[in-house]
């Protein structure tokens, strides 16, 4: 399976790439985008399998991304790794259509109780 | 900004966050004394849905260095250099603003108000005023393989 990082921090998107093996994803392919507009042109050429977006971001924030990909029909699950925390992001997330949250830091034992059932 | 008496993280839950960011063997004690050379530090402002700060990190060489190389694993060597040198590498740097970012977290169960990262301090930047500032809490974070420095939460 492909799954895309989207993150504006490019030490973020290799420490979570790195989390993703460390919890035994490696046989997952990873794609990279470093902003929501950016992850939208990467979506539409490579299609991933599963989407892990941070939620503050230049340009187009991680929520934003989730919305525009939802109007448009697309459906890839969607989770937040994210510094934000909180009931009201948890509910503005999941009334999106996100799958999950996990805030930074994180850890392999979080990404896998987390990505597990949906990677199974 | 609020005049209310702040309330801080404990020693537990700073080692915690500084654990999930860079593994085991991280450790953090409390520190009687503040971040005390402003002029060699860092100052990290967390604000409010209107914008005005109610927090912030001020973090001496030391621990900017420490924990933007630890992040992504630049060589320790690379810390001791920029510490004699006064200075603070551009890749580190980069790094120590997601570390910051993430350094929000140690404020979200003692501020009831929902905060995210704002404005940035570079070296030589951090006002003197601040060192007025009575609110505050300091740790002695040591970074395994990186070495020690002192980060101070404060409360306006």
């Amino acid at each position: 399976m492909k799954i895309l990082v989207v993150d504006d921090s490019k030490a973020m998107r290799m420490i979570v790439i790195r989390t993703l093996k460390q919890a035994g994803f490696d046989d997952c392919v990873t794609l990279e985008a470093s902003s929501g507009v950016e992850a939208l042109e990467v979506i539409a050429k490579e299609r991933p399998g599963l989407i892990l977006s941070d939620w503050n971001m230049p340009e187009m924030k991680g929520i934003d991304l989730l919305k525009k990909l939802r109007a448009d029909g697309n459906e890839t699950p969607f989770g937040f790794i994210t510094s934000e925390s909180g009931e009201d992001i948890a509910h503005v997330a999941t009334e999106a259509g996100a799958m999950f949250i996990v805030t930074k830091p994180f850890t392999a034992q979080k990404f896998g109780d987390v990505l597990s059932p949906i990677l199974a | 900004m609020s005049t209310s008496t702040a309330t801080f993280p404990d020693k537990a839950y700073v080692q915690e966050l500084f654990l999930g960011l860079f593994g085991s063997g991280l450790e953090a004690t409390e520190s009687a004394s503040p971040v005390s050379d402003l002029s060699k530090s860092i100052a990290a402002f967390y604000v409010d849905d209107a914008g005005e700060p109610q927090r912030a990190l001020v973090c001496d060489l030391a621990f900017s260095n420490a924990t933007g190389a630890a992040l992504t694993m630049i060589p320790p060597g690379v810390v001791k250099d920029a510490i004699k040198d006064g200075e603070i590498p551009g890749n580190v740097m980069a790094n120590l603003h997601e570390v910051l970012n993430i350094c929000v977290n140690l404020f979200s169960e003692t501020s009831d108000k929902h905060l995210v990262l704002g404005e940035i301090l570079n070296l030589g930047e951090v006002p003197a005023k601040l060192a007025e500032i009575t609110q505050h809490a300091s740790f002695d974070v040591k970074v395994p393989r990186y070495g020690s420095g002192v980060v101070s939460l404060v409360a306006f």
